[in-house]
């Protein structure tokens, strides 16, 4: 019983191992429609132990009802030979006619050796109007903050299938039609790129999904702090190999965004204004103060003081304290809420990195009981 | 010398290099909206960025002019703590059941206060605070609400509205709280070991009334532990607290701490003290099996 099994598996084996002459058929693409022309590749491979040499190599392209194209090649003896071990590629094409189906077309390949060896290999195509692709957007974010990672999802599906595509393009933009930090941003694929691979002037980072004639992109984007609030589109637009493109609009909305921090012009600045020692009725220290400031729009920065109190409960009066600006305003310290820089922009209605100046003053009374005193002050910024 | 100068060099570079507090914040394009009718109802959000190189706290304040204006307002977080570049997203809502006709401001102020409040001896000090405001203007038409009695309006900053109070920062309610701008000396660390005690305490410079002081604190799972102003504490989770110093109720200034875990602290802490008597017991029939057998 184990000796006939043992046979059995030897013989398998020496039949796998046994050299052979083989026939494969290349097509340029899956589908193709009337009026296009088809290319193949007809890839004989001779791994006998003799040469062989070709007597015929017949083509035949039908579509689910008739025949399209013959192809036929007669070679006399000796003519068309393929040594041991080696393969070769015959290059063939046909024009696909108008009246053919649309459906399950075949390409039929008859190889004939002058030893006596016949070949018979079959390759399916699909036969149909090349559709422009289609968008269906799945998700993106309603709202967008500036400096922050949001997430685009579309898919495409195209019935040629996803390599027929050749480029796409998400554009999100406010008004300008220019690639800018602040109005315009472009992501773009190219074939022969690797769907993950979208190119763009800033971040963007892009994971692709295939399955069958649709692929899912999701693209992570960014934009600037500086980017214009209000409404922006996104625009995504997809092109095949026929030129023929679908494009998708939508909108969003950018909010405004505003950070600050502060900035000494002493080193080892904190975060405090601290006027040091002065003598009764003694002008205090003009004491500098930078606040740096990045938006993308204008700003108010207002200040709010309160007195300052000694460790025994004596009181400096917020009063005598004075805030200027470098614009020429100046406000006395008061307890409320106090506009000093009204509607300020930099730049073009935003800030970046923007150094806004503000300097502090005082004068003590002539009549103040000497201690330390401090207490807690506003910076207060505001987009507008 | 030489070896004096990494010192001596360090001892320079350190205050260059401490860490700067930042404060960002993005906010909805809505500025107005008009109550066409009561009861109304209205939600949005904003978003609070920790732009700067320090993990901090974050208190959102809200202002109006009127209290029952005020009363319409929630938000959802009112104090976390954000570590540097993090961010979070703060939803708002208004509901009006009923109200006066009028226009009036609702300012939302996300604020970074100070971490500290002790005064540089010998000297005039103010400590900064840094808000980011959003304000949103709230319209009732003639016809839709009755005209506002007379009645005193709460100024718009004083008392300032410095942070919303404890009891409703729990509820999520806005608020204004009365002023604070008293110095104060406050011991927190900014570090700590699970279950080791630390003294944490907070007294005014000028020797208030101790009790009105105390402090807040938020673990990590959000459940909160309020002290008095001179406590010792065993931070029981591991991860970032919360440590708000608050007077009576209203929360004054905010620092995060961060409490590690570390089995030694745990043993000589928390393991002995709890079960030692059952270890001391465990270890004394153990010595004892030992020596009676080595009797026999």
């Amino acid at each position: 019983m184990y000796a006939k099994f043992s046979i059995f598996i030897l013989f398998f084996l020496v039949v796998l191992q046994q050299p052979s002459f083989t026939c494969e058929i290349e097509l340029s693409k899956s589908f193709y429609q009337p009026g296009e022309t088809i290319s193949l590749d007809v890839i004989i491979s001779n791994t006998t132990s003799a040469k062989e040499c070709l007597k015929s190599l017949d083509i035949t392209i039908t579509d689910s009802l008739k025949l399209l194209c013959t192809l036929t090649s007669s070679y006399p003896v000796d003519t068309e030979c393929i040594e041991s071990g080696e393969e070769k590629t015959y290059t063939f094409s046909c024009v696909i006619p108008l009246h053919a189906v649309e459906g399950v077309g075949t390409v039929e390949v008859y190889v004939e050796t002058w030893s006596g060896i016949t070949r018979v290999q079959k390759e399916f195509f699909e036969i149909g109007v090349n559709y422009p692709p289609e968008i269906t957007v799945i998700s993106y974010p309603a709202v967008v903050n500036p400096s922050q990672q949001y997430e685009i999802t579309f898919s495409v599906y195209d019935n040629f299938g996803i390599e027929d595509l050749v480029s796409a393009e998400v554009v999100l933009h406010h008004q300008m039609t220019q690639p800018s930090e602040r109005e315009y941003y472009l992501f773009t694929w190219e074939k022969p790129d690797l769907y993950t691979v979208w190119k763009s002037n800033t971040f963007v980072g892009a994971n692709a999904s295939i399955q069958n004639r649709e692929i899912v992109w999701t693209l992570t984007f960014l934009l600037s702090e500086i980017a214009s609030p209000g409404e922006w589109t996104l625009e995504i637009t997809v092109y095949d190999a026929a030129h023929q493109h679908h494009q998708v609009f939508e909108r969003l909305y950018v909010t405004k965004y505003l950070s600050f921090h502060l900035q000494g012009t002493s080193r080892g600045f904190a975060a405090s204004i601290n006027f040091g020692k002065a003598s009764p009725g003694e002008e205090l220290p003009r004491v500098a103060l930078i606040l740096v400031v990045t938006s993308n729009s204008s700003v108010n920065v207002s200040i709010q003081g309160s007195d300052l109190y000694s460790p025994e409960g004596k009181i400096l009066p917020m009063d005598i304290f004075y805030v200027e600006s470098s614009v020429g305003s100046t406000v006395q310290l008061d307890g409320s809420r106090q506009v000093l820089y009204s509607m300020y922009a930099e730049k073009n209605g935003f800030n970046r990195e923007t150094q806004i100046h503000i300097i502090f003053s005082g004068k003590l009374p002539e009549v103040v009981e000497a201690g330390t005193y401090s207490g807690i002050w506003y910076i207060i910024v505001e987009a507008v | 010398m030489r070896l004096l100068t990494l010192p001596l060099f360090m001892i320079l570079i350190i205050p260059l290099i401490a860490a700067q507090p930042g404060i960002g914040l993005a906010t909805p394009l809505v500025e107005t909206l008009t109550i066409d009718s009561f009861p109304f109802t209205y939600q949005n959000k904003f978003r609070v960025y920790n732009t700067g190189e320090e993990e901090r706290v974050f208190v959102i304040s809200i202002s109006a002019p009127y209290q029952d204006v005020l009363d319409w307002v929630t938000v959802d977080a009112s104090v976390f703590t954000l570590i540097p570049g993090d961010t979070k997203v703060v939803q708002f809502s208004i509901y009006a059941d009923s109200g006066y006709q009028g226009e009036y401001d609702v300012l939302f102020k996300p604020t970074l206060l100070p971490t500290q409040t002790t005064p540089t001896p010998d000297s005039a000090m103010a400590h900064l605070a840094m808000s980011a405001a959003y304000k949103l203007t709230l319209i009732v038409p003639e016809g839709v609400g009755p005209p506002r009695p007379p009645e005193e309006e709460i100024p718009p900053e004083k008392p300032r509205e410095l942070t919303k109070t404890v009891e409703e920062m729990e509820e999520t309610k806005a608020s204004t709280v009365r002023t604070f701008d008293k110095p104060l000396l406050i011991n927190v660390p900014s570090r700590a070991y699970a279950y080791e005690p630390v003294h944490l305490s907070v007294e005014f410079m000028e020797g208030e009334e101790p009790t009105e002081l105390g402090f807040i604190l938020v673990a990590p799972s959000g459940k909160n532990y309020t002290l008095e102003s001179d406590s010792v504490f065993s931070f029981n989770e591991k991860g970032t607290w919360n440590v708000l110093i608050v007077i009576k109720d209203e929360i004054i200034a905010g620092n995060p701490l961060e409490v590690e875990y570390d089995f030694g602290k745990d043993l000589k802490f928390r393991i002995l003290p709890q079960y030692g008597i059952i270890v001391v017991g465990v270890i004394t029939v153990v010595i004892g099996l030992y020596l009676w057998r080595r009797r026999k």
